[in-house]
């Protein structure tokens, strides 16, 4: 894996990988940030990527972590619902905040699965090796996911 | 796709919308990469370049008595053709006699501890180490005697392979005790961060491939009874002789 390799991926998949890094931060701006920093990582550790899983997948999981320490980081009020909407607003994006809400009370694994198979859509197996799961794992994490969400997804008016 | 799925990837559609993403720079990327790597391996920012400078005055201060010791004291005799890699070079506390990468993340060396006299290996004891590079700053995560040195001793070769199984990173030199003594060389797997002992093979030449180990001796003198080849075969963990001639 060269330089030129991630550069490839970094340029071509970009809005995707700030997508989900938007997803796990919270905020546009943090996960601009992380992206930047899982390459940046992925670039000072391409040494240690021994051919296991695909290169994007590896750096994937780069992206994800830094994304995750941004999170940590700086807390972010992204998927919880959001008190501070103004009353009109706040009434026309219900059925969005009711997403935000189910989506953010989902365990972590569960719902860093949901974005790397809808944002990013990557196979399970990418997904096992992001993840650093089976894949099985990750057939059955998404499936848990689907089961928590789906009463309330056929709720939500859209 | 299933209705589930849509109706999911709708609702996450809302949650985090595509948008037009802000042009990437790919530039930010390298500057935040190369801040954090080793001064050898980045071109600095012009503001650090007289930081730079002046360690580089240091460490030529420094360094150049060391070389210049080593050399009277022929340290590098193994490899006298090549320089010492810093990751071989900095974490390990000894002279490095021969080395090679053992994995993507991880170097093997072969090197001296402590010794003096004129050939610098009286009371000397001959190691190695695993030096792993994965993640800077490199460190040693393995390390352990092989026996004691003396005047005459020399690294023959070093190399990094898969002979035993073809299915695991190992390691294997060989050490010449003199001349007269002969050679001996050992075989270790490279088993996460610790080094595994596989075989050792007294001998004059040894030619390793896979699953096989050839020992020949320069005359009949010099082996245990008086064959001139041995063939070595691995199975079950380990070597086996099983020819002589």
């Amino acid at each position: 894996m060269t330089i030129d390799d991630l550069e490839e991926l970094y340029r071509t998949r970009y809005a995707v990988f700030l997508r989900v890094a938007e997803a796990i931060a919270g905020s546009r701006d943090v996960a601009a940030e992380a992206v930047n920093e899982g390459f940046a990582g992925a670039i000072r550790a391409r040494g240690a990527f021994r051919g296991a899983g695909t290169i994007e997948s590896w750096v994937w999981s780069c992206v994800v972590n830094a994304a995750r320490s941004a999170r940590r980081r700086e807390p972010a009020p992204s998927l919880e619902h959001d008190e501070a909407h103004e009353p009109a607003a706040a009434v026309a994006n219900w059925a969005d905040d009711q997403i935000r809400s189910l989506v953010a009370r989902l365990p972590e694994r569960q719902r860093l699965a949901l974005f790397l198979r809808y944002y990013a859509d990557l196979e399970y197996r990418e997904i096992a090796d992001v993840l650093g799961v089976e894949r099985g794992t990750v057939s059955a994490t998404l499936h848990k996911a689907h089961a928590a969400l789906r009463p309330h997804l056929q709720e939500v008016p859209r | 796709m299933t209705t589930d799925d849509l109706a999911l990837r709708n609702a996450l559609d809302t949650l985090v919308p595509l948008r037009d993403a802000a042009a990437p720079d790919w530039s930010a990327v390298l500057r935040r990469a190369l801040d954090d790597l080793p001064a050898t391996a980045v071109r600095r920012a012009p503001r650090r370049r007289l930081v730079l400078a002046a360690t580089l005055a240091l460490a030529a201060v420094v360094v150049a008595p060391v070389l210049a010791v080593g050399a009277t004291h022929n340290w590098w005799q193994a490899r006298s053709g090549g320089t010492v890699p810093e990751p071989v070079f900095v974490p390990v506390r000894g002279r490095p006699a021969g080395w090679v990468k053992a994995t993507a993340g991880s170097w093997f060396v072969v090197y001296v501890k402590g010794g003096q006299g004129a050939c610098g290996y009286t009371g000397a004891s001959w190691r190695i180490a695993l030096v792993e590079t994965a993640t800077l700053p490199a460190r040693v995560v393995d390390d352990r005697a092989i026996g004691g040195a003396m005047c005459g001793n020399r690294v023959a070769w070093v190399r990094s392979g898969r002979f035993s199984d073809g299915k695991h990173d190992e390691v294997a030199f060989q050490l010449w005790q003199t001349p007269s003594l002969g050679a001996t060389t050992y075989v270790y797997r490279v088993d996460g961060n610790r080094l595994t002992k596989l075989a050792t093979f007294p001998g004059d030449t040894v030619t390793l491939k896979l699953g096989t180990a050839v020992v020949t001796y320069e005359n009949p003198g010099r082996s245990p009874h008086g064959e001139r080849e041995d063939t070595y075969r691995f199975a079950n963990g380990s070597y086996r002789l099983v020819s002589k001639r």
